[in-house]
């Protein structure tokens, strides 16, 4: 290469970043051995990570990392912990307060789908398909959680949070029976 | 809990097995530094995160130590506030605990770290500019951590040489105010690059951007920090003292 035809700023960039080919790479350091220009170029870029580098040790000095340990562990001790599962819905325009929440709560009720398996019920494959099945509906006192009682044998196959993020946990009934939380966390 | 760091905590331990196969192994060039994890960090990285799944405490200690510093420099260059920084890791780490029986081993566990604390910093920023990023308690919070005690994270009193602690205090500001001057785009580009030693791959899925815009976003970011800190790029400066 013509030593007053400066290599393009994106493959010298590329170079110095080591994410040229092998082949490529070969071109260009040949390149660069023989242009001062191109070396001066690098040398920069070499210096400017330094800089960033020796910017970002002196910062990071000032960190006290026991003191951001334990602010740490104490943010994990306040996390509840859900006994079952997480399900996180994906992530979109925030909406409105309580019409979002009133309407994801009823969402998440009709999606819920149990596969009712009465244990009185015979064991044949027709018998456990969910139409044929004992199907339970949410009663939605308040939006934001909706309390189940599974029937015996049944389990919760899907719950669409939407937008929002919920969470399924099991608790204790009063008469001792699990119950399934659903717990809708508006965003 | 954020929904972009929810997000990333979702699958993107999968995805990320990908970009660790494609961690780049440099055709030659003229960096010296193509990744600041070696593969035998990466595997400690596994062993480490396979340890805390199972509940062991100090292997998730040995993660934050070994990556705090890093995740902080993150997230002050996005955010500029130290105290906002050090909120960012710290939520961070917290969702890596709460989250990481999700993670997959195989996957490089500082490019997941990094994507939510890049999100929560994104995050933090946007929330910013729509001025409604302080609510009472995080001022209850702040206020806490100006004082002495286990909530001040940012020590009064720093080092013994006085030379070296102003020389290196400039130094940081100057590159703060720099780094002030650039989009928050442009700005974790380069600092994932050049202070992280992220391929342009490893970017690319930390900021959901394709290689190509992580290129023009980097030479963009170089341009105008070199001119902005011409005075420690150019001259003499000793920017170790």
């Amino acid at each position: 290469m013509s030593s007053e035809t400066p290599i393009d700023d994106d493959k010298l960039q590329r170079f110095y970043d080591g994410e040229l080919t092998e082949g490529e790479a070969i071109v260009v350091g040949r390149d660069v051995e023989a242009s001062e220009l191109e070396q001066a170029r690098i040398a920069q870029m070499e210096r400017l990570g330094e800089v960033l580098r020796a910017g970002a040790e002196a910062e990071a000095d000032e960190i006290d990392p026991e003191a951001l340990f334990l602010r740490i562990e104490r943010g994990i001790e306040a996390q509840p912990s859900p006994r079952l599962q997480l399900i996180e819905g994906r992530k979109r325009k925030q909406r409105n307060t309580a019409v979002a929440a009133v309407a994801m709560a009823i969402a998440a009720a009709v999606a819920i789908a149990f596969l009712a398996q009465p244990s009185t019920a015979p064991e044949t494959a027709e018998s456990t398909h969910p139409d044929e099945g004992e199907e339970m509906v949410a009663e939605i006192d308040d939006p934001t959680q909706v309390l189940l009682d599974p029937p015996g044998g049944s389990s919760v196959e899907l719950v669409e949070f939407g937008a929002n993020t919920g969470t399924v946990f099991e608790v204790e009934g009063a008469q001792g029976q699990p119950l399934a939380v659903v717990w809708i966390a508006e965003e | 809990m954020t929904g972009s760091a929810a997000g990333e905590e979702r699958g993107d331990a999968e995805s990320d097995e990908a970009a660790e196969a494609e961690v780049n192994e440099p055709g030659g060039g003229a960096s010296k530094r193509s990744t600041k994890t070696s593969a035998k960090e990466r595997e400690r990285d596994k062993e480490l995160v396979a340890l805390a799944q199972r509940g062991d405490s100090n292997a998730f200690r040995e993660l934050f130590d070994r990556y705090h510093r890093r995740a902080f420099a993150v997230a002050l260059g996005v955010v500029k506030n130290k105290q906002d920084a050090l909120d960012i890791v710290q939520d961070a780490f917290i969702k890596v605990h709460k989250h990481i029986q999700n993670f997959q081993g195989t996957a490089s566990f500082y490019t997941w770290l990094y994507r939510i604390v890049m999100n929560l910093s994104i995050d933090h920023v946007r929330k910013a500019k729509k001025g409604r990023d302080l609510d009472y308690d995080d001022k209850v919070g702040r206020d806490d951590e100006n004082v002495a005690g286990d909530g001040a994270i940012v020590p009064t009193i720093l080092e013994s040489n006085p030379k070296k602690t102003v020389l290196r205090r400039e130094l940081a500001e100057a590159i703060q105010q720099a780094l002030g001057t650039l989009s928050e785009d442009h700005r974790a580009v380069i600092l994932l690059r050049e202070v992280e030693g992220l391929s342009y791959e490893e970017m690319a899925r930390v900021l959901e951007v394709p290689k190509g815009t992580i290129m023009s976003r980097l030479f963009h970011a170089r341009r105008n920090m070199q001119a902005a800190l011409a005075d420690y790029v150019q001259g003499d400066l000793d920017i170790q003292s």
